[in-house]
Parts: structure tokens; sequence; C-alpha cells
């Protein structure tokens, strides 16, 4: 019996082998020159200069061979900040930095990070007069291929940044076809993707531009007492929320309860729809909001929020698309039961004919393939195809470059972002 | 680090315990103690086979609320070929998605009681999937390295431990008309099973296993395309009838 | 259960395993089977809340309660060999604490029904281990602005083992420690228990 226990014991001394994954951004905050307080904030013709897709002529093998360089910005506690991207081909890899100017230098502090895995590091570049900075900070900035050279490094994790990297302007950033949606899921990702703020937040939603997004989809339930929120999966659970003591749907509870006891896996409270379009118009410069409704109910609250903030958005002089999603048939046919349906900014998941009816945005699962034929289809009824949820990065190349998309919706905005940006 | 320190210390005292001045090798070895995972030479019989299931639960952050919680039927069959050679074939079928592996493995008792085996499977599965907004289809083919020990007791409870590999030598995937194929990931993970193994009624044995699978992908997630350079843990039970 | 603390126990018990008196070999005649039997664990005892709850409730009154009682009803059958079988299910109150938001007082409190198969090993005379698998029926009783009942069912194990004291020919008295495993949302308790265990068919 001895060795019997000890068989087993030993087996079970290896079901101790889950590996638990965590990624922890690391404070960039640490460079000297960039705190110096003759550094001041980079205006916005600089910024608009920088924008393009350079060359990698160190960092090749880290990052691949381009990477698109995009400006940003959201509006946090009244304040406007501003974060530089670049979106990397290799390993949906990206850097997020803010920016300064420092005498005729451009200082660039920040961190870049791999979606598929859990490398991150901290980035930072300098790009000196000699090496564009004077064109970029001039009045009227040219510029052209082979004029900006970035000259930085980066580390893993919270090491001091060492290894080498440096990229060479070629070309501005693609921008056609125009308008195309790049839509970040749940706001900007899932939980699983591990980033330091939950999904279908206002933090993910104001965080959501650095990573390329134009715009966002997120999911809409309703209370017990009738308060419409973000919240996807149909019960309380650790995927999405911290424990509390909570289980069952989360349509079981009131939104003061909801409140009182529970908070998303990163901390926050759950939004009402209202704080997170209001994220949206007031504190971003993101231009579509997709409003996936997951419960079956009438849709007519949900009009009725969405004609609201179209209007606000109107006023403010924004240019903001708010869809009603309409994921199966349940939702499908609540739609059809709202008054003025078909004047009603909305999207299809369904057949092309049943997103015909509803004169919707027709959105195709990506499992289904480019579908050429039906894409143009529908295009030539006025009507713009979204494609979802694209996320293996060679389908993100495919559907992007070769497909006839008006947008794609992923959890990897950066990868849509990327193979948009470079496409030639 | 704690965690390897632990599992080192753990192997190096169950080989203590384990070791023991061996008895004369038992050769009337007869196949009363039928057996499929336990690592047992085939004196007398030419095949032997098990039909069950395998249940596995996924994992929430890649399958969130769509958990695979239906069983997978499990059919292996054993082939003799020599004292010490098997064939080893297995089908597990789960419809929409199925793997069919072929291998030998080659057993050696050290005692009349403690058994090992080392072996090799060759793995090919496949999935299809063309409704509800998929017009999908997936294959691949994996490598199997593996390593067993088995411990017979006094009271015809069969007990083994098995150390698989998975190599992932080729996958292909395809959406509509778009393929995506990839050699990536070839240290695709680990997969650690304890086994029992007992008579049940007449002439039927029960096999009962837990295993803990530890790979990059899984063929049973296959419609996720879930494609990260993360490792990924699936518990599993397998219950199967031997006979 | 934290990975490292889940192995260092694992090791333990190897260590433990090897200072067990090797079993001499004792003749066994293979050919003389036990008796089958049905075989029924009735008992209750102590449960303490074993993995970590952060509760950032507003106004958290106190700490969490983890200590709780804990319930078991196992139906087995004991066939001729080694491996038993059976069904489990019982009760515990996982944890429960207390909140108070301004003049709004409140009470969060999280018990479960399992439903498992559970597997059983006698080890040495009158010791027993336990493992099961199935589900957890957890429950929700929420006080806070009106009254909550709410529900859902997740998967779990469980692992026990017992010593039992025979006190006459189809009755005994168990002692058991066993740990309960809701892991799907990661609760667990940790407790003793006492049995009755009732012999109730011999075939």
């Amino acid at each position: 019996m001895k060795k019997a226990l000890t068989i087993l014991l030993l087996a079970a001394s290896f079901f101790s082998c889950k590996k638990t994954y965590e990624v922890l951004q690391p404070d960039y905050a640490t460079w000297a020159l960039f705190k110096n307080p003759a550094a001041i904030r980079i205006n916005t013709s600089a910024r608009n200069a920088m924008e393009g897709v350079y060359n990698l002529k160190t960092g090749t093998d880290v990052f691949g061979e381009l990477v698109a360089v995009k400006w940003s910005y959201a509006i946090r506690g009244g304040d406007t900040s501003f974060h530089v991207s670049g979106f990397f081909g290799k390993d949906v890899a990206w850097f997020i930095c803010e920016g300064k100017r420092l005498g005729d230098s451009i200082l660039l502090n920040g961190y870049w990070r791999k979606m598929v895995n859990v490398e991150t590091g901290i980035m930072r570049f300098v790009i000196n007069q000699a090496n564009g900075a004077n064109k970029i900070l001039s009045a009227n900035p040219i510029i052209d291929s082979g004029s900006i050279t970035m000259d930085g490094v980066f580390g893993a994790g919270q090491d001091e940044p060492k290894v080498a990297i440096s990229f060479t302007y070629d070309r501005k950033l693609n921008k056609s076809p125009a308008p195309f949606e790049i839509l970040a899921h749940r706001g900007g990702g899932r939980t699983s993707d591990l980033l330091q703020v939950s999904e279908n937040s206002v933090n993910i939603i104001l965080k959501t531009p650095e990573f390329g997004s134009t715009g966002i989809e997120i999911d809409v339930r309703f209370t017990k007492d009738g308060v419409p929120i973000l919240y996807h999966d149909n019960d309380l659970n650790l995927r999405v929320v911290q424990k509390s003591g909570l289980v069952g749907p989360i349509e079981n509870y009131t939104y003061d309860q909801l409140t009182a006891f529970v908070r998303l896996v990163n901390g926050e409270k759950i939004p009402t729809l209202r704080e997170a379009l209001n994220a949206v118009l007031y504190q971003t410069g993101l231009t579509f909001v997709w409003l996936d409704t997951k419960y079956i109910g009438s849709l007519a609250p949900v009009q009725a929020i969405q004609k609201e903030f179209l209007q606000k958005a109107a006023a403010a002089g924004r240019n903001l698309k708010i869809v009603i999603g309409l994921p199966g048939k349940d939702q499908y046919f609540s739609f059809l039961e709202l008054p003025d349906y078909l004047n009603t900014p909305s999207l299809c998941e369904l057949s092309i004919e049943e997103a015909a009816t509803t004169n919707s945005i027709w959105a195709p699962r990506f499992t289904e393939g480019l579908q050429a034929d039906k894409v143009a289809q529908v295009q030539a009824q006025g009507r713009r195809v979204f494609s979802w949820t694209v996320d293996v990065p060679d389908f993100v190349t495919q559907f992007v470059q070769k497909g006839n998309f008006d947008g794609v919706l992923s959890n990897f905005p950066s990868s849509v972002a990327f193979n948009y940006y470079t496409n030639e | 680090m704690l965690g390897k320190f632990i599992k080192i210390f753990a192997v190096i005292v169950a080989g203590c315990n384990c070791y023991s001045k061996a008895p004369a090798q038992d050769s009337t070895f007869k196949a009363k103690h039928a057996a499929i995972l336990f690592p047992y030479p085939m004196l007398t019989e030419k095949w032997r086979s098990s039909i069950g299931f395998t249940l596995m639960t996924t994992p929430e952050d890649i399958t969130e609320e769509v958990r695979l919680r239906i069983p997978c039927g499990d059919f292996r069959v054993l082939r003799r070929i020599n004292n010490h050679l098997n064939l080893d074939g297995r089908i597990m079928f789960q419809l929409l998605q199925n793997h069919i592996s072929l291998g030998i493995r080659y057993v050696k008792p050290l005692t009349k009681q403690l058994y090992v085996a080392a072996g090799n499977d060759l793995g090919y599965w496949f999935g299809f999937l063309k409704i509800g907004g998929f017009n999908s289809r997936a294959s691949g083919l994996v490598n199997y390295p593996h390593l067993s020990v088995g411990y017979k007791t006094n009271k015809n409870l069969l007990i083994s431990f098995k150390a698989q590999v998975s190599l992932n030598l080729d996958y292909k995937a395809v959406n509509g008309e778009s393929v995506f194929t990839s050699k990536q990931n070839f240290y695709n993970g680990e997969t650690f099973t304890v086994s029992l193994e007992q008579p049940f009624f007449k002439q039927k044995h029960l096999l009962l296993a837990i295993s803990t699978i530890n790979n990059y992908f899984y063929w049973q997630t296959w419609s996720l395309f879930y494609k990260t350079d993360r490792k990924v843990f699936y518990p599993q039970i397998t219950v199967a009838l031997i006979q | 259960m934290s990975k490292p603390f889940f192995g260092l126990i694992i090791a333990v018990m190897l260590l433990a395993a090897t200072l067990l008196p090797a079993q001499e070999t004792i003749a066994v005649d293979s050919t003389a089977r036990p008796r089958r039997a049905f075989v029924v664990h009735v008992g209750g005892g102590y449960a303490h809340y074993t993995r970590g709850v952060k509760v950032r409730a507003i106004g958290l009154a106190g700490s969490i309660v983890r200590s709780t009682v804990a319930a078991t009803f196992r139906f087995m059958w004991y066939p001729s060999y080694r491996l038993r079988f059976g069904i489990e299910t019982g009760y515990t109150n996982f944890y429960s604490y207390s909140v108070k938001n301004g003049n709004v007082a409140g009470r969060v409190s999280l018990n479960a029904i399992p439903i498992l198969f559970v597997w059983s090993m006698p080890l040495v005379k009158r010791v027993n281990v336990y493992a099961g698998i199935g589900t957890y029926i957890l429950n929700t009783n929420l006080e806070y602005q009106g009254n909550v009942k709410s529900r859902d069912y997740v998967l779990g194990s469980n692992f026990a083992i017992s010593y039992t004291v025979p006190l006459n020919k189809n009755l005994g008295l168990a002692a058991e420690a066993k740990y309960m495993n809701a892991f799907e949302t990661r609760d667990a308790t940790l407790g003793i228990q006492v049995q009755a265990v009732w012999r109730i068919a011999k075939l």
C-alpha cells in the first residue's frame, strides 16, 4: 500500500502544474530626462507629422519589419492626455508612449507589450534634431521617406531598457478604404487579454484609442430595476467580477445592489450604458459604438438612449455613430417592433436578407470567410459590412488586406490597426 | 521556483519509496488483471480493448460561457506484437471533432508488482462546423511520446502514472475560403495521467483516470481559434469498460 | 488554495508515506472475495473557508465569517474489489459578511449543496479515502435594499479521508477530514465531521 500511496501522491504533485499568467504594466516614470521641467507637450501639428509607417532598422527579430505610428487622446479628470502608439507586425506587439519636446529633441516614454503572450517592458525613444525633430517641430512639417528616425531602447519587465530599437519613416498611414472601422471587442479586449483595465468598463473605453481603436463594441444588459449596464456574461462569475458572494444571473440584482457589492476584475464598478456613452462622447475621439444587446426584451429603452446620445453628439460637433446590435432572432424581432426602426441605426449579425429588412450594417462572423460576393452585394445596396471577432493574426491580415469589409471587430485592435495602416 | 523544487523533491522521495528488493518476476502473469493504461506485457492475449468516455472542463477565460461539457467517446485497442511490444490504437470521437492515434508501446516488468513502459503515438485530429455562422474546418498532426509506471496491488487494483508530451507537427484551419496553416508551437505541452483499473462485474474491468492537460493548443477547442503563446490547463477524467 | 501550497501538502504527504512502516508481504488468498454491500454515511461537523475572498463591498462591517457547519449524506456501493463508488450530497455555508452603507445595512451569505459522484478506496484497516466530482448548487442570500435569493450551478470536487470504528456488524462511527472545492468559483472549505456509517444491505 505504501507504494500505491506513493504513486498516487507523486501523480497528485503534478496536478499543481497549472500556470497562472499575469501582466504587470511596468512603471516607466523613471526616465530622468523625461521629467526635466523644461520638457513641454508636443503640439498638434508635430503629432500629426510623426504619424506614419516606419521601417525597423534594429529590433526586427523581436517586433518585425514595420511599425505603424499613431497618436490618440483621452480626457481624464478634465486633463487631456495624448499618447503615441506603435503597432508592430509580429506577435501583436505594440508600444504606448507619452511624448514631450525638450529643446530641439522629441522624447517618447512608455512601455511595450505582446498580446499573444505576457511579454512587456519599458520602451523609450529620442528623435534628435538631425534625425528629423527639426522637421517635425517646424511650422509646416513636410515629411518624406527617411526624414525621421526614432532611436530607442527597450527592456523586459521593470528592467532598465538597454536593447536598441530604431525605425525610419517610410510613408504616410494608409487610410483607404475610408472610413474603415477598427472596432475593439468589449471596449478594448477581454479579461483573458490581461489588460490592466476590465472589459466593458469606462476605464477600457478611455484606454482603447491607445490600442488603435476607432470604435468599440460593448455589451448591454438590464438590471432587475431596469437600469441598462455594460456586462457580457449571463451570470456573475469570476471571469468578469471579483468574488463577492453574489452568484447567478445579473438580472436578479438591482443596480444599487450591484454597485454596493460587485466590482469588475480590476476593481471598477459595473458602468451604466449612459456612463459609457458619456465617456465615449466627451472623453475620447472614438467615432463608432456598437451596442451588442445581450438581453431578450424590448429594445425601446436602448433606442431612446441611442437617440439621446446621437443628438448630444451632433450638438457637440462630434462625428459619432451608435448602432443597436442584433445578435440573434429574439433581438431581430424586438427591433422590428420598434417604431421607425428603418431609420434607427443598427447592425445585424444574421443573414443578408434579414440585415436588408432592418436596413442594418451586416456583420457576419469571420468563420464564414471573406464572402466577397455577399459583401459586394450589401455594399451595392448602400450599407456597410463588418466582420467579427477576428483575432488570429493571419486571419486579421487576410480580412483587412484581402477582404472588402468596412470594419473589423477584434480583441486585438492593434493588429487590425497595423494591417490597415501598413496596407499598400 | 518553489513549485519546481517541490516536484524534484517529490520525485526523489517517490523513487526512495518505490525501490525495494525485487522479488522473482511473475512469469505466469495472467490477463485476469485486464488493463488498458497499466503497462503490462500481453503474454497470452492478442487483443484488448476498452470503450468509454472522457470528460473535460475547459478554461473559463478562453471558452467563457461556452464550456465544453459534452463527453467525448473513447475507444482503445491494444494488439500484441511480442512479450514486450504492443500496438496501441485510440479513437476519440465527439462528432464535430475527432482524434485518431496509433502508436507503439514497450513494456518492461521491473518487479512482481512494478511495471514501466515507454511509447510513442502519432495522432491526427479533425473538426468541422457548418452551422450557426460557422463555415469552418480544421485538422492537425500531433506526436505523443510517453512514459508510464504501474503498480499492481495485492487486491486486483492496478495503479498507473503516465507522463506524455505533445509535439505539434501540423495545423490547418479554413474559414470559408480563408486558409491558415502553421507549424508553430512544435512543443505543445504535457499531459499527466493517473489511472485506476480493477474488475467491475463479470468479465468486465473498469478504468478510471484523471489527467491534467497543459497545452498551448488542444484539439477539442479548435473552433475557438484561440491562438496565443500561453499554455492552457484542461483537467480531464476518463471512464471506460475494458474487455 | 495556491499552487505552491497544494504542492507542499503533497510533498509532506509523500514524506509521511516514506515513514509508513513497509507492509509485510501477506499471503493473501486472492480467491476469497469480500462481501458486497450498500453503505450509507450520514454526518456533519465543522468547516472553515480556505480560499481568498477580498470583498470590496461598500461599508464592510466586521470581518468575513469563514467558520461554518457542514453536513454529508453519502450512498456507496462496495463491490468485491478495492475501488468503491457512490453518490454524495450535503451542505456547507462558504462564507458570509455584513455591510453598513450610511443608514443601509445588509448581509450576504453564500452556501452550497454538492451533488457528486464519489470513488472510495481503503488505505489500511479502517482508513478510507474518498474523491468526488460533480456539481455544487451555489445559493446567494442577499439582504440589502430588498432580499435576493440567487442560484448558480458550478463544477466542483471533494477529497476526504476517514477513520471508522465499528460499533457492531452493520454500524460504525467515522471521523472524516474533508476538503470541499467548488473549483469553478474558487470556493472551498476544509473541515472535520463525525458520521454514522451504516451497511444497509449485504450481497
